[in-house]
């Protein structure tokens, strides 16, 4: 290369361009950002044949608590866990259904739920994220959208998508800890009592330690160490609706209220494969007030 | 420079970062320390470019909650600028250092690494100011990042075994004056 053009204007600026661009993108606005998904979706698949089997050495290494148990028993719990998951689910529809019928008497149209579910391999931890988001492989090509549902085999609930690619997905887990600012969204949770009774309401909010807390509703029974903690959040999919959230492991008090310490039945970031539930909408009868 | 040794090694490097880092404690880098050894290796100009694109490679694998929602972002700039000034770090000292020797990827490594978090923080916490929404810890995150330098250290030290060696390839002739 001549002396001309090493020195060029182009060469001599394209560094210092380089680097304000950079800056600028670093502070560009969400929207702008957006539109680099495909270079991060290929940047994601261009390492994957080297990050996934590195993620699978290290689930071998450190497997998670539960696979150390015998194999029959962890499948048996598992079977249970769903079974009584579906069951809560049933009762909980069966009292909507209740109330639908009810509303049907005074003209309004049923609409029904379903929910899709697709088993889909855990890649990996996200770099960057202490492990609280992981990458699954499923994504667009299994028209998985965002804010799908992520849960284990049994009824554990795992976290929700929060970003969608061509062949893989980024989930958040549960007990990832967002932000300290005030208004931060927790999960709402019942407590189940050992007699299937509904027990009282929590707010609980993510610790960050694979642990979520927070405090119990006024006037229900005292909570327990070792008692289960499912789901009841309108602002979450219906696909999450009596999922579990985790078991009690702790009960304090502070300024007279029950404040209880939640941990998920397994550890969330060790997971080799997850459940995504998709929401999808299906109109069983009624023809009026629909659109065209 | 080698430039298709280089990409399979960055490659591999990015692999280990993006699948290794978050389950060990403290999230070692595992790109830095090549970014060092090519700043200690190559041309001012090629070292400087290759320390961007790796850097800007980490910031695209890296995804950072937005919003109330989650959603889940890649924002490009911080680590490369990072690792930019890492890059300009190493080739100011390189004329000090004995370039060979392991100890000299681990120590300049743990530094390197506490400058480019902190130039990303700074960029991110920029970021924060600018978009509530987006979801950042200054301090906290700080600390943990001053923390990742340090556990960086001893993967300098074991990565040194193996990129040393391949530290003539990734040199191209730089860092002595070129016969004229």
């Amino acid at each position: 290369m001549n002396r001309v053009a090493r020195h060029s204007p182009l060469r001599r600026y394209l560094l210092p361009g380089s680097v304000a661009a950079l800056v600028g993108l670093s502070v560009a606005p969400t929207r702008w950002l957006s539109a680099l998904g495909g270079p991060a979706d290929a940047m994601g698949l261009l390492v994957a044949p080297v990050k996934q089997p590195v993620a699978r050495v290290v689930r071998w290494l450190r497997p998670p608590e539960s696979a150390r148990d015998d194999e029959l028993v962890r499948r048996l719990q598992d079977d249970r866990d769903r079974l009584e998951s579906l069951w809560l689910q049933e009762r909980d529809e069966n009292t909507r259904l209740r109330e639908q019928i009810r509303v049907l008497q005074q003209g309004v149209p049923y609409e029904g739920l379903a929910v899709r579910q697709v088993i889909a391999p855990v890649i990996g931890p996200t770099p960057g994220s202490g492990g609280g988001i992981v990458e699954v492989r499923a994504g667009r090509n299994h028209t998985i959208e965002v804010g799908a549902v992520a849960t284990t085999t049994g009824a554990q609930l795992v976290g929700l998508v929060g970003r969608v690619g061509p062949r893989s997905s980024m989930v958040t887990l549960i007990t990832t800890k967002q932000s300290d600012r005030q208004g931060e969204r927790g999960i709402r949770g019942r407590i189940a009592l050992a007699d299937a009774a509904r027990g009282s309401l929590c707010l609980l909010y993510p610790q960050g330690r694979g642990v979520l807390r927070g405090q119990v509703e006024h006037g229900g029974p005292e909570p327990e160490v070792g008692q289960v903690v499912r789901v009841e959040d309108d602002q979450l999919p219906a696909a999450a609706r009596m999922l579990v959230i985790g078991k009690i492991t702790a009960v304090d008090r502070v300024a007279g209220r029950a404040v209880i310490t939640v941990a998920p039945t397994v550890e969330l970031d060790r997971l080799s494969e997850v459940i995504l539930r998709q929401t999808t909408d299906s109109p069983a009868g009624g023809t009026d007030g629909g659109p065209p | 420079m080698n430039v298709p040794l280089l990409l399979v090694v960055a490659w591999l490097c990015l692999g280990l970062e993006s699948g290794l880092s978050s389950s060990i404690p403290g999230q070692p880098g595992f790109v830095l320390p090549l970014a060092v050894l090519v700043a200690l290796s190559a041309a001012p100009g090629a070292a400087l470019w290759t320390c961007l694109v790796l850097g800007l490679c980490v910031d695209l694998l890296t995804m950072r909650m937005h919003g109330a929602g989650g959603a889940l972002v890649a924002v490009p700039g911080p680590m490369a600028i990072g690792y930019l000034v890492a890059g300009q770090f190493v080739l100011a000292l390189r004329g000090q250092v004995i370039r060979r020797n392991p100890l000299t990827l681990l120590a300049l490594s743990v530094v390197g690494m506490a400058i480019a978090q902190a130039f990303a923080c700074g960029l991110l916490t920029a970021r924060h100011l600018a978009h509530p929404e987006f979801e950042w810890r200054p301090l906290a995150e700080l600390g943990r990042r001053l923390l990742s330098a340090l556990v960086t250290g001893p993967v300098a030290l074991v990565m040194a075994l193996v990129l040393l060696p391949l530290a003539p390839m990734f040199g191209g002739g730089g860092g002595g004056r070129r016969a004229r």
